[in-house]
């Protein structure tokens, strides 16, 4: 379970980086046009 | 419609919130304790009076009330519905002694938005408050978040049957875990393994931010709690802004999203199907709304030229979207600024994003991305039956654990919650209309205490008319209860005042 937890903690932490990614670019493109 | 309940009935809704007062009690021990080893005296005096407040209400309703009558789902909820509404009034008690609340109602507001993990502050200086009475406010959302997940995980989703189809459209008919006590422990080890790992993270953050070892680990712990549990409170008046570290930040809006995802997600991660995390209906709502919130949240900004580069619009308008969207409540920058600098759109848009909220079975608050994901799926089903020959079978699925059929009356239960989460954002805003105030901050407001968002644009602050603290306070108990269990709360009181007991 520890493993798991670690793991589990790892992959909520990728998708809120990969979330931020996205919103990078958005801000960017955005950003862009103002 | 609960009929005609009996002296035993409310033997026991007593019996059980006087556990829950003991708890509260018991847990200022350790406010208590950091009191006394900082010499904070008046501090030490004020915890030891509050729960010896609540110790002794707590245990004479142990020994008056005690019953051996076995709860069922009615009485639960109205135990739940009761301990968020008592709980802070002893919790409010070492607030009030500390001196920095105006009466008893603002410590009381502040206890009720610590232990519903709203965030909404109405404090005179934090910055000079005792570090004990500050760690008791964050301590209070740790425990009302731990608390509401047991009840949401058990209660609710345990008795949905019974409950009816308020809380069917949740999609958690069955228990994540067989029994109160596993669900409980995995809440905790779950806390635990974020609170080690994110704590330290946050440490050595705010090391790098330039603020002394001697502080940093205070300021890691109720950082990682008001995250976490979501809530929103936070030990410095300037918020998050005041470390000036987007690393801190990064860290915070990690820990506010793990916060925002459900038990039952976090129980699937841990059991290693990680595919979960993709394929879940609440994380792929919560995905579509984030993203495209933010598009909109920047097209505003822009618009109103809040910042000139690209950087500042990406970790302002990021962070406080996500804050939003997860009903975290820390801010980057001063409240006042939404209604100031940030032109008309982008603060809507925060709006929009608190009223949404988490995922259902999380410390978030709001409609929860179940509803919305359901809603969204009933109102496809529907066109594909227009759009389809009349005599095709339209069957639609979601996925949540596993895959599952799309119910009529999971739909009619989230638009029913939809409803009258709305009708409960609106209600706060048209009495803050009533006051005087501009329709924009009093709808920022009112949503933010309804949806346990907790940012503010300044209208919470201890000069605020008193009947908007009562109705604020009313909302963050209600939208943080999601309505049923208030609802069972007042069936009781009800079958009082019509004599039926």
């Amino acid at each position: 379970m520890l493993v798991g937890g670690l793991l589990g903690i790892a992959a909520v932490t990728a998708a809120t980086l990969l979330l931020a990614a996205i919103a990078a670019v958005l801000a960017a493109l955005i950003a862009s046009f103002y | 419609m609960l009929l005609r309940p009996d002296v035993a009935d409310f033997r026991l809704i007593g019996f059980y919130t006087g556990k829950v007062l003991i708890g509260t009690g018991a847990a200022m021990a350790l406010p208590l304790l950091v009191a006394l080893v900082l010499g904070e005296a008046n501090d030490a005096a004020a915890f030891t009076i509050g729960a010896g407040l609540a110790l002794s209400v707590g245990i004479s309703s142990q020994l008056a009330l005690r019953t051996r009558a076995s709860m069922t789902t009615s009485h639960g909820l109205a135990v739940a519905a009761l301990s968020w509404l008592l709980a802070p009034v002893f919790g409010a008690v070492p607030l009030l002694l500390s001196g920095h609340y105006a009466s008893f109602l603002d410590a009381y507001f502040e206890a009720v938005s610590g232990f519903a993990t709203i965030g909404l502050t109405i404090v005179n200086d934090v910055d000079h408050l005792s570090r004990s009475v500050n760690l008791w406010r964050h301590l209070m959302q740790f425990l009302g978040g731990q608390g509401i997940l047991v009840v949401v995980l058990t209660m609710m989703a345990g008795g949905a049957g019974r409950v009816g189809s308020l809380y069917a459209g949740e999609g958690r008919e069955e228990r994540i875990l067989p029994n109160i006590v596993r669900t409980a422990q995995f809440i905790w080890r779950v806390a635990l393994a974020y609170g080690l790992i994110g704590t330290v993270l946050l440490v050595v953050a705010l090391l790098l931010a330039g603020v002394p070892l001697a502080q940093a680990p205070f300021h890691a712990v109720t950082l990682f709690i008001t995250a976490f549990d979501t809530a929103g409170f936070s030990p410095q008046s300037a918020s998050a802004a005041f470390y000036r570290s987007p690393l801190v930040e990064a860290i915070l809006a990690v820990l506010m999203l793990a916060g925002a995802l459900s038990f039952a997600l976090h129980y699937q991660l841990w059991q290693g199907r990680r595919r979960e995390l993709w394929r879940n209906i609440e994380t792929r709502t919560l995905l579509v709304s984030i993203v495209s919130l933010f598009a909109l949240l920047a097209v505003g900004l822009g618009r109103a030229g809040t910042f000139t580069d690209f950087p500042g619009l990406f970790r302002h308008g990021f962070f406080q979207l996500v804050n939003a969207h997860t009903t975290g409540g820390l801010g980057t920058l001063p409240g006042r600024m939404f209604v100031t600098d940030w032109g008309v759109l982008a603060p809507a848009v925060l709006v929009t994003a608190m009223a949404i909220g988490g995922m259902a079975g999380s410390t978030a608050g709001g409609i929860k991305a179940i509803r919305l994901g359901l809603i969204v799926k009933g109102l496809r089903r529907d066109i594909r039956r227009v759009l389809l020959p009349e005599d095709a079978v339209v069957i639609e699925t979601y996925h949540s654990t596993t895959r599952r059929v799309l119910r009529d009356e999971q739909v009619r239960g989230a638009v029913t919650v939809l409803l009258l989460y709305l009708g409960l954002y609106l209600g706060g805003g048209l009495l803050g209309l009533f006051f005087g105030y501009p329709f924009d901050q009093a709808m920022f407001e009112s949503t933010a205490a309804a949806s346990s968002g907790g940012l503010s644009v300044g209208l919470v602050r201890p000069q605020l008319e008193w009947p908007l603290k009562i109705a604020y306070i009313a909302q963050m108990v209600v939208g943080r209860l999601e309505f049923v269990a208030v609802f069972a709360l007042v069936g009781y009181v009800v079958a009082i005042a019509r004599g039926r007991v």
